[in-house]
């Protein structure tokens, strides 16, 4: 059983997830040992280059990803022995979490809600309250593939917290997106955090880690290079801007 | 059930899926049944009134001539007086000449009439061209009314040597059909329906499967929906469950084409009086659960083979061999005979259509029905059992350079790793 505390959690220790390279047999350490914490009300940023380990993180703990080592607390649950349970806690959202495109933008909305145990009458509550918040009301009746990017990315936020998740998982949402729809997504992103919920953020995009994140991870070549608010890493560093202390984290000390 | 119905609600709003599953059988068979027999008559209409030019032999026997001139629409023509013989044949077909006939040493040049016929002898001869369909229509007119002016003059040459039709024919050969009309309707459905319906029925799960297996991967959306609370077994049995529905609607819907398109044609033919389609229940039932079985093989078959593809493109090119297979092994029942045997029970897809053959004629054979059903079973355990073993590969999911090969083969190391651990997907 999770409790109130547990409900709005990560915990991940010690987490590696090794492939087989199916070029020269070898293995591939897409993530090595990574270990961190997000609670409630917090957001927490996973930075780091394209490769550097954050989809595989993130993809462990949603559990779609089992992890080769270690082990991972979400809402309470671990993620190899409780998956449906920790799916059901989490809202997940990546670039790559297509919508279905014959369907209309409120079926997506409801099917995620029906997927997700709703009953009738939550359902209807819920997909008119998301319709309202993020404007797509108007759009209700139209199919997924006619939506501009934007407003797919509302709906896609909306299916994704539908069944109003303690734990927030996002993977580069913004990615692809124009100026407005990436507008949108970091504002939900920030009043979820008001709301008290967990939030996993990753990015390679600098200004928006440091626009929202509350403490950050810098991760490379799968190792969390270093973890603190962003005064802490800047004192760890001796940077002032972002970018500047994250090539200081990564390429400084790789070399 | 929540996948299955969003399943087959995506589906019907593809336009591609609802016209192979709809419209096809319930729409372009009547058409193309009444189609084909415009066109017949049309065409039977247009040979029978268009001019037709025979050159005739200027020696043909004068009773010959007047029949070949009485077939209406034909100009028939004099063979030239004067001809060189020196010149070789002209074709067939062109110019004028579409038949000739004379007897052998006419004006025509017995050369020419070898040439075109190959034939030497005393005999009459035809001369046509088979390559065209206007020329052997007028050999097919005038040898029948050769044969007919043959008949008459051996009846005048025996009436004048004092026989009677008995003696010059000692007995009459006459064939009857003893089947009651129900027995030929039911024959007629046993030789048609099993084929195009096993066409059908891997049709029917070729589109459903590529929708609901590529589709999911073309679209982006496996990560969305791995992202519910659901088990990836539950996900992919919800995908395989409408695929199975979807083969099974193909199916029946086929059916109920074909045997309005049946109907229509045999009417057209004024032959559909006498013929009844009374179907024995029983074996039907037992064939269509057949069907089903082979359904449920198909579809578990065909998602696997059909997992590691990453676009529509390659998904038909993964299942187009799997359909070419499962519709040849259905063809196989045209050269199979009547009688459905303990050894064809064993060949997958065509012991099934030799069930529904058998079963739309009335029979049930014991021993190979209960052996199909018991290799359909085999079969549907081992492609679930093998589907549901991939369903939790997590390659199956992410790896953009999967095959199926190494999908088979991560299952294989995946399953002796696993063995003893904790799952909780």
């Amino acid at each position: 059983m999770t409790n109130s505390i547990d409900a709005a959690r990560i915990v991940a220790t010690n987490l590696v997830k090794i492939y087989q390279d199916h070029q020269d047999g070898g293995e591939i350490r897409a993530v090595d040992g990574v270990s961190f914490e997000c609670r409630g009300g917090e957001i927490f940023g996973l930075l780091g280059l394209n490769g550097a380990g954050k989809t595989t993180t993130l993809r462990m703990l949603s559990t779609a990803l089992t992890p080769t080592e270690g082990r991972a607390e979400v809402a309470g649950f671990d993620t190899r022995r409780d998956g449906p349970r920790v799916r059901a806690h989490i809202g997940f959202l990546s670039g790559t979490t297509g919508l279905y495109h014959r369907l209309t933008a409120q079926e997506m909305i409801r099917y995620f809600g029906e997927l997700h145990g709703l009953d009738h009458a939550t359902l209807d509550r819920r997909v008119d309250e998301l319709l309202e918040t993020f404007g797509i009301g108007e759009y209700a009746r139209t199919r997924c593939e006619k939506l501009s990017t934007g407003m797919k990315q509302k709906v896609n936020i909306a299916r994704t917290v539908v069944h109003d998740p303690p734990v927030l998982i996002l993977d580069e949402p913004t990615s692809g997106l124009d100026v407005l729809a990436a507008s949108t997504t970091l504002d939900f992103v920030q009043q979820s955090r008001d709301r008290g919920k967990c939030v996993l953020f990753s990015t390679h995009i600098m200004s928006e880690a440091e626009r929202l994140c509350d403490r950050i991870g810098v991760i490379h070549a799968g190792q969390l290079r270093a973890i603190g608010t962003l005064d802490e890493l800047r004192a760890k560093t001796g940077q002032h801007y972002l970018e500047d202390v994250f090539r200081a984290l990564v390429v400084e000390e790789a070399a | 059930m929540r996948i299955f119905r969003k399943e087959v609600r995506e589906a019907l709003r593809d336009r591609n899926l609802v016209v192979q599953l709809v419209l096809v059988p319930l729409f372009l068979y009547p058409l193309l049944g009444f189609g084909a027999f415009q066109i017949f008559q049309v065409s039977r209409g247009a040979a029978e009134r268009r001019p037709t030019v025979v050159v005739l032999d200027r020696d043909l026997p004068a009773p010959l001539r007047t029949a070949i001139e009485s077939i209406p629409h034909w100009e028939t023509v004099a063979a030239p007086e004067s001809l060189d013989r020196r010149d070789a044949p002209p074709p067939l077909g062109s110019a004028r000449g579409l038949a000739a006939a004379g007897p052998r040493e006419g004006p025509v040049p017995s050369a020419w009439l070898a040439a075109w016929t190959g034939a030497s002898g005393d005999s009459l001869e035809l001369a046509y061209d088979r390559s065209l369909d206007r020329s052997r229509q007028a050999r097919d007119r005038i040898r029948e009314r050769i044969e007919s002016h043959r008949d008459s003059l051996i009846r005048q040459r025996a009436a004048t040597v004092g026989l009677h039709e008995a003696d010059r024919t000692p007995w009459v050969l006459v064939a009857e059909d003893l089947s009651p009309s129900s027995e030929r309707g039911r024959f007629l459905l046993s030789l048609v329906l099993p084929i195009f319906l096993m066409i059908m029925l891997p049709q029917g799960a070729y589109y459903a499967v590529l929708d609901t297996v590529v589709g999911e991967r073309e679209r982006g959306t496996w990560e969305t929906v791995l992202s519910s609370p659901l088990r990836r077994e539950e996900i992919l049995f919800g995908k395989f469950c409408f695929a199975v529905a979807w083969a099974m609607i193909a199916f029946a819907l086929n059916l109920v084409g074909l045997l309005v398109f049946l109907r229509f044609v045999l009417g057209m033919m004024g032959v559909g009086d006498s013929l009844r389609f009374d179907l024995q229940w029983g074996p039907l039932l037992i064939a269509l659960i057949a069907v089903l079985l082979l359904a449920i093989s198909l579809v578990a078959v065909m998602m696997v083979v059909a997992a590691p593809a990453r676009s529509y493109r390659e998904g038909q090119a993964a299942l187009s061999p799997v359909y070419l297979i499962a519709t040849f092994a259905g063809m196989l029942v045209i050269g199979a005979g009547d009688v459905f045997t303990p050894a064809q029970a064993w060949i997958p897809i065509l012991n099934v259509t030799l069930l529904l053959k058998t079963a739309l004629r009335g029979e049930l054979f014991a021993l190979p029905t209960l052996l199909t059903f018991v290799e359909l079973a085999l079969l549907a355990a081992l492609a679930l059992g093998l589907a549901a073993r991939l369903s939790r590969q997590e390659a199956l999911f992410f790896d953009s350079s999967l095959t199926l090969r190494r999908l088979l083969r991560s299952s294989r190391g995946d399953r002796a790793r696993s063995a003893g651990k904790e799952g909780g997907r």
